[in-house]
């Protein structure tokens, strides 16, 4: 039975390792912020989970499973947030869209959607260009 | 449906939802190790049902972990249905109760979605998932 568990431990941690190469790959390759931010987070909780439980299954044990529950769900919350945070922090600051990008509907309605400015009746005005 | 299915309510959301992290990773790492580009990214507005704070950021945090797609922000209240943020509008019986509510915007990037309507169709499934886990009387209303 150890032996059937060790196999498949194995065989997730390498597969774990792949899942991180080719996020390594896809964050060279993509085009811009927000894919590479996708590519990143195959690795952030696809990979990480694989990682951890093929280690899990390596040598279990009770207290390690409880480990591996806490540690999958924090590390779950905090990439969310974290992408979350990095795109919207991008998005207000600069970096553009990749050109292959389709349709942005932030920008087709104002391009302040993500400020929190409210409905578009009681944002402020643009200012004007100085005569 | 009632209470008492809430476990096995939760238990099927996050079993599909898992399902679903793992088909999209595929999907990015596939598109990652093979040669070209095959996404056609869009950013797309999407009018959640979410009624509370805790759902919209659960909702957030899922279309963030499924990789493709990515939550860009969010922001109380529809732009283009400001009924919607009037104090004591249409109350009534029934399921209205959410209508005097700010609803919540996402506005969400997918990368393989064609166009935004099928970006928003995307998230609008995982949604209703999610709902049907969270509230007793799940997503219709």
């Amino acid at each position: 039975m150890t032996q059937v568990l060790a196999v498949i431990g194995q065989v997730l941690v390498v597969l774990g390792a792949l899942t991180f190469l080719s996020a390594g790959l896809g964050l060279l390759r993509f085009p811009d912020l927000y894919t590479r931010a996708s590519a990143v987070s195959t690795a952030a909780g696809f990979g990480i989970v694989q990682v951890v439980v093929g280690v899990l299954l390596l040598q279990p044990a009770l207290d390690s499973t409880v480990k591996v529950v806490i540690a999958v769900a924090l590390q779950l919350a905090t990439s969310a947030v974290g992408s979350m945070a990095l795109a919207r922090s991008a998005y207000l600051t600069g970096p553009d869209l990749a050109p292959s990008t389709t349709v942005d509907e932030i920008a087709a309605e104002g391009g302040d959607g993500l400020t929190g400015a409210g409905t578009p009746d009681d944002r402020p005005a643009a200012p004007q260009p100085q005569a | 449906m009632s209470w008492i299915t809430w476990p096995l309510r939760w238990a099927w959301f996050v079993l599909w939802f898992l399902g679903q992290v793992v088909a999209s990773n595929v999907k990015v790492i596939r598109d990652s190790v093979t040669p070209g580009q095959a996404s056609t990214p869009c950013v797309a507005r999407y009018p959640s049902r979410c009624r509370t704070e805790a759902e919209v950021t659960l909702l957030g945090a899922a279309i963030t972990l499924t990789p493709g797609t990515l939550t860009l922000g969010a922001r109380a209240g529809e732009g283009d249905r400001p009924e919607a943020d009037a104090p004591g509008g249409a109350g009534g019986a029934g399921g209205a109760d959410g209508a005097d509510e700010a609803r919540w915007t996402l506005y969400v990037h997918g990368m393989y979605a064609d166009g935004p309507d099928e970006l928003r169709a995307e998230v609008r499934r995982i949604e209703e998932h999610m709902l049907r886990a969270t509230r007793r009387e799940g997503a219709d209303r």
